[in-house]
């Protein structure tokens, strides 16, 4: 009961820490929020130029969506979700021991890995407030609603698709923090997640071995369910939505213990190197 | 009787890279402890002395566990700081740096909260506890300013309020006053023996003799890794009382210069503190024994190239001390 009470209040710690920073730089907050009618504006902007005043029938008739616009913007936020929770994950071990906070997190009664996925878990739910805002920002212009059930699905999928990607953020971090080559690292990784998710467009695209490739990330899987989401019932190809959340379960499961491993492995090594506070 | 810390022969190497001209750099093996072992006894200020890459943080990092030793073994309030690394954690307070360690977009209050929360201290109790803290180290009234527009002296005092919010009773700091003006070092150095009133043991590193002198019990001093005396400021003073000692500001330096005053029979060490390498302004600080040996040091001074601008009569210190054991000073440059 104690232990849980006190992963609680770490957690709250982490959180209201975390939401106050965020809203502290305000001008990166907006960014965010606007990033994602960025890139769908742009994307709805070349298939226009590409395929003219059919490009919205055609892009119905291909991926089952009628709402382009609010598709592109769903797959903005998670893909812009996705990149933060990596970058900020893979980054954390390097951004703390510059501030010099890094041994002081370590120095409390507290699992180091589990204070940084509790930093991921907190930049996911920040993620979820941007989704809300920006979703419904579309859905008030376009004067439609999303059921209850629509608004909890796609909190739901959105924080399952990006949870797991915390474990390849910590992985990287692990793996690059000795070189200083953090961010370099972390961009190559977000350029895949962005190509292969599927988020402005149906990984149909793709041939079958880059497609298969795809099924590992579980942003792909939550780029699906959403495209179902706003495709009104009408399924997207493939497995079914449970069969969809088994995989991203399975997928969170194993990228947070690579996670571990690789963090474990480099904290033991990092205190014995005295490379805890290197940066 | 239990010492709350207790370290012995402590050794420790490093493996540094150098620069290289392209990708990385040769490798270099830094020996930065070689046998360290020392005792503090419970309601001391202990203080470890010595100048930079002496091996004081190395020290402090290997009893807080941020650090495994190569080999040797420590233990602070009975913990073995390897085996049982996480009660180690529970009994100690630590500051490491003296303007970093906070989240520069959050208050000194909220900076505070959030590891009074990691520290799993209940919300009332952490409250209480802040604002007696703030209290006591005089940032009541910068509170709830953000970190970003605090001074270094803030900054160094608010790190000691986060180092006392579980309230333990073993307190490791390092360089508290580093960088900080005098005014603020010497509310730091206040609050240090306030804490030793409270009954608390407190570890500190320096390379400032006077604030050694001033608020430690025993001090040990370090050099290369190795201590080369411990014991109370009067004690380790005594150890050079009989001895005089000069300081001779010249332009000029060379290393030539100084070899020759130290191979003077009588002359105990010989310490620089170059000013101005360009220009070769110095300190030379000169321990000796005798009238005869200063006599002969000034006549070798005045007949060398070098240029003496003025010879001041010393009052043994623990800097002598230092100069004694290991022919080098302090505080450099």
């Amino acid at each position: 009961m104690r232990r849980v009470r006190n992963a609680f209040l770490t957690l709250f710690a982490v959180i209201v820490k975390e939401m106050k920073i965020t809203f502290r730089y305000l001008g990166s907050l907006l960014m965010i929020a606007a990033m994602p009618f960025m890139f769908g504006g742009m994307m709805m902007g070349v298939g226009y130029a590409v395929a003219g005043p059919s490009a919205f029938a055609n892009f119905a008739v291909n991926t089952g969506v009628g709402n382009p616009l609010l598709y592109t913007t769903l797959g903005g936020v998670l893909m812009i979700g996705s990149m933060i929770l990596v970058e900020n994950t893979a980054g954390i071990i390097r951004e703390e021991q510059m501030m010099g906070t890094f041994e002081l997190h370590y120095l409390t009664p507290n699992s180091t890995m589990m204070l940084w996925l509790f930093h991921s878990l907190s930049t996911s739910l920040l993620t979820l407030i941007i989704l809300a805002v920006d979703v419904a920002a579309v859905l008030a212009w376009q004067g439609s609603l999303l059921s209850p059930v629509d608004w909890l699905v796609a909190a739901l999928v959105t924080l399952l698709g990006l949870l797991p990607l915390a474990g390849i953020g910590l992985a990287v971090a692990a793996l690059t923090v000795r070189f200083k080559e953090v961010w370099a690292v972390a961009n190559v990784i977000n350029s895949f997640i962005a190509m292969l998710s599927g988020f402005y467009y149906p990984l149909e695209v793709f041939p079958a071995a880059v497609r298969l490739i795809s099924t590992a990330l579980p942003t792909s899987h939550a780029a699906q369910i959403l495209r179902g989401v706003v495709s009104e019932g009408v399924s997207a190809t493939g497995l079914l939505l449970w069969e969809r959340v088994a995989v991203m379960a399975a997928l969170g499961v194993a990228y947070l213990l690579l996670g571990r491993i690789l963090y474990s492995r480099w904290e033991d090594e990092a205190r014995s190197r005295g490379e805890l506070s290197k940066y | 009787m239990l010492q709350p810390i207790k370290a012995e022969n402590l050794v420790k190497t490093f493996v540094t890279k150098e620069g290289g001209r392209l990708l990385r750099g040769r490798r270099r093996v830094v020996e930065a402890l070689k046998g360290v072992s020392f005792e503090v006894r419970k309601g001391e200020v202990f203080g470890l002395l010595g100048p930079n890459g002496a091996g004081k943080t190395t020290t402090i990092k290997i009893l807080s566990t941020l650090l495994l030793p190569d080999a040797g073994d420590a233990w602070v309030m009975g913990y073995h700081v390897v085996k049982e690394a996480a009660k180690v954690r529970e009994v100690i307070g630590v500051s490491l740096y003296s303007d970093r360690g906070f989240y520069w977009k959050l208050s000194g209050r909220e900076n505070l909260a959030y590891f009074a929360r990691l520290y799993h201290l209940d919300s009332k109790y952490a409250k209480e506890r802040i604002r007696y803290l703030l209290k006591l180290l005089d940032l009541e009234e910068d509170a709830d300013r953000l970190v970003e527009e605090y001074s270094t002296g803030m900054k160094s005092k608010l790190n000691i309020a986060r180092a006392l919010l579980h309230d333990p009773p073993v307190l490791f700091l390092d360089e508290p006053t580093i960088g900080l003006d005098p005014n603020s070092a010497r509310k730091v150095r206040e609050v240090i023996l306030d804490l030793k009133r409270e009954g608390r043991t407190v570890l500190l590193t320096t390379h400032n003799m006077f604030e050694a002198d001033m608020v430690c019990d025993r001090v040990a001093i370090i050099s290369k890794g190795r201590i080369v005396a411990v014991g109370t400021p009067s004690e380790l003073k005594a150890k050079v009382a009989e001895h005089k000692a000069v300081e001779v500001s010249l332009v000029g330096y060379s290393k030539t210069i100084e070899e020759s005053l130290r191979n003077i029979p009588g002359v105990l060490g010989v310490a620089t503190r170059l000013r101005d390498p360009v220009a070769g302004v110095a300190d030379l600080k000169v321990v000796y024994d005798g009238d005869l040996s200063l006599r002969e040091a000034l006549s070798k001074l005045f007949s060398s190239d070098a240029k003496v601008i003025s010879v001041k009569s010393m009052e043994p210190t623990l800097e002598d001390v230092f100069v004694v054991m290991t022919g080098e000073r302090l505080e450099e440059g």
